[in-house]
């Protein structure tokens, strides 16, 4: 049953896997609690601009998605504070932009990279520098989230008390755009532009029907989250299917279960 | 040490857009004052509590908080902030009460998690507020009257000079008010805490403030609730305002 661990690539989409839904939720619950989902939607579309990128100009695809993400992150909150723009707005004009540039990058691109993958994810392309990047990136979102805890879930809670308490909202809002940035760009090869949002999104939504507090929130999307990474990337090797489709409808399940224990309850 | 006076306003004005919701406030309040801003919807009773916040920019005049420009940091840590309503966001995601209470604390730390002084500091603001039984409770289960006293008691968490409220009970029931009011005035009285909240309930201003604002736009007012002159507020808040007669006092 566990033969799968005899190949290199499959060990490699495993850590990959096991970091990025501790990442993923880490982050995605600020997200949510702030009703700013739809971001990392935009930035995985922005991001796919920065793999044709890097593509084209012979660059690391991930490293040129890391680029342009973070610089979408800073252009959409900066737009957004200015509210000249609704949220959305801005937000459909960095989604549907941001894949167009894509497809158009990648259709001068002459070399045979599939662009497929870095839209539903691909076991079989994560290579060691990937998870130098993944690890180190994960690392970075952990430490950041856990120094600046209680800032982040007073802007959750209400922008207005958080301002009133003395914290730099704009520089806490462009910090969470960015590490959304690095976490969409960095799960692009595993979970794939299409699908990361989902597992950024869905375990929270699934932790969120069974907790009591903020930060139990975070632990049980972290549990939902690293399931469903393990489990789908094991249904991905087995069936041949893409990983960040097996890993997002893996997540859809929890939430399905979670909805459905819930209600059990009332 | 809290400094006198310990806001002090001079010829503040604020424009929002092309309309200027202030206009040329001067006023000082000393420490320990419970003080009423009455005046009518649009009048800039929020607006001049958001400016003694910091979160708003004068277009003239300055703010002072305990000797400190109001936007400035050092301000903020001494005020406390008690909003209308409290975020939408608390009633769909899951927040503990202790949590909430926590965030109260943000102004003092900014970074790592909570030490013994800071869980001390939560437990005395839920104990102020008698709600020490709420603190595992999701906030968004609780009724409005205990959602308001929780707001108090993460205001009182920082351990503040000053505390702001915005129209704070204007989706509570009347026996949650009574309780509301008796604990701010608890803390004006025992811990000489400076108590600033803009209200419509003019009985509440006459029976439990010290001093009252009256704004529209300008500070038309600034005296004790009792030398109030019926014909001023008249004038200032139009034909429908009705003096409304209390046991203690009447306006």
């Amino acid at each position: 049953m566990f033969d799968f661990l005899n190949y290199g690539f499959m060990v490699r989409a495993l850590i990959a896997g096991v970091l990025i839904a501790l990442a993923a939720p880490t982050l995605g619950i600020f997200l949510v609690a702030r009703r700013s989902s739809l971001l990392t939607d935009t930035l995985s579309h922005t991001a796919l601009a920065g793999v044709g990128l890097g593509i084209l100009t012979g660059f690391h695809p991930l490293l040129g998605a890391l680029l342009v993400s973070i610089l979408a992150a800073n252009g959409i909150e900066k737009i957004i504070t200015k509210g000249k723009l609704s949220t959305e707005a801005v937000h459909a004009l960095f989604l549907s932009g941001g894949l167009a540039v894509a497809v158009f990058l990648m259709s001068l691109s002459q070399t045979p990279v599939s662009f497929e993958s870095y839209l539903f994810g691909s076991i079989a392309t994560v290579s060691a520098s990937d998870l130098w990047l993944l690890g180190g990136t994960t690392l970075i979102i952990v430490l950041t989230v856990l120094t600046f805890w209680w800032p982040l879930v007073t802007l959750a809670l209400s922008e207005e008390l958080a301002e009133a308490s003395g914290v730099q909202i704009t520089s806490v809002k462009v910090g969470l755009a960015v590490l959304a940035a690095l976490t969409v760009s960095l799960s692009l090869k595993i979970v794939g532009g299409l699908l990361i949002g989902a597992l950024i999104v869905v375990p929270v939504l699934s932790a969120m029907q069974v907790s009591r507090s903020f930060r139990s929130t975070l632990f049980i999307a972290i549990a939902f989250a690293e399931a469903a990474a393990l489990i789908g990337l094991f249904l991905s090797y087995t069936f041949n299917i893409p990983s960040g489709s097996a890993i997002v409808l893996m997540s859809l399940l929890g939430f399905l279960f979670a909805l459905a224990n819930r209600q059990a309850k009332k | 040490m809290p400094i006198n006076p310990i806001i002090s306003a001079q010829n503040v004005s604020v424009t929002l857009g092309k309309h200027k919701v202030l206009e040329s406030v001067t006023f000082e309040i000393e420490t320990g004052e419970y003080v009423g801003i009455v005046g009518p919807n649009g009048g800039g009773k929020s607006t001049l509590l958001k400016a003694i916040l910091g979160l708003l920019p004068l277009s003239q005049g300055e703010i002072y908080v305990n000797g400190n420009r109001a936007n400035k940091t050092a301000a903020k840590k001494h005020v406390g902030y008690v909003p209308q309503y409290f975020s939408n966001n608390l009633f769909f995601f899951p927040m503990s009460v202790e949590e909430v209470v926590a965030t109260g604390r943000v102004g003092l730390k900014i970074f790592g998690g909570l030490n013994k002084e800071d869980h001390e500091a939560i437990d005395e603001a839920l104990k102020t507020v008698s709600a020490q039984s709420l603190k595992h409770r999701l906030f968004g289960d609780l009724s409005g009257g205990q959602r308001q006293r929780i707001a108090i008691a993460r205001a009182m968490a920082g351990d503040p000079e000053i505390l702001l409220l915005d129209e704070p009970l204007s989706a509570v029931d009347l026996p949650s008010q009574k309780h509301f009011y008796e604990i701010l005035s608890r803390l004006n009285k025992k811990r000489k805490l400076t108590v600033i909240m803009a209200t419509h309930d003019l009985e509440m201003v006459a029976v439990e403030a010290s001093r009252v604002l009256c704004l529209n736009q300008r500070l038309h007012a600034s005296c004790h609730p009792e030398d109030v002159v019926p014909q001023q507020w008249l004038e200032t808040f139009g034909e429908n305002f009705k003096p409304v007669h209390h046991q203690k006092h009447h306006v």
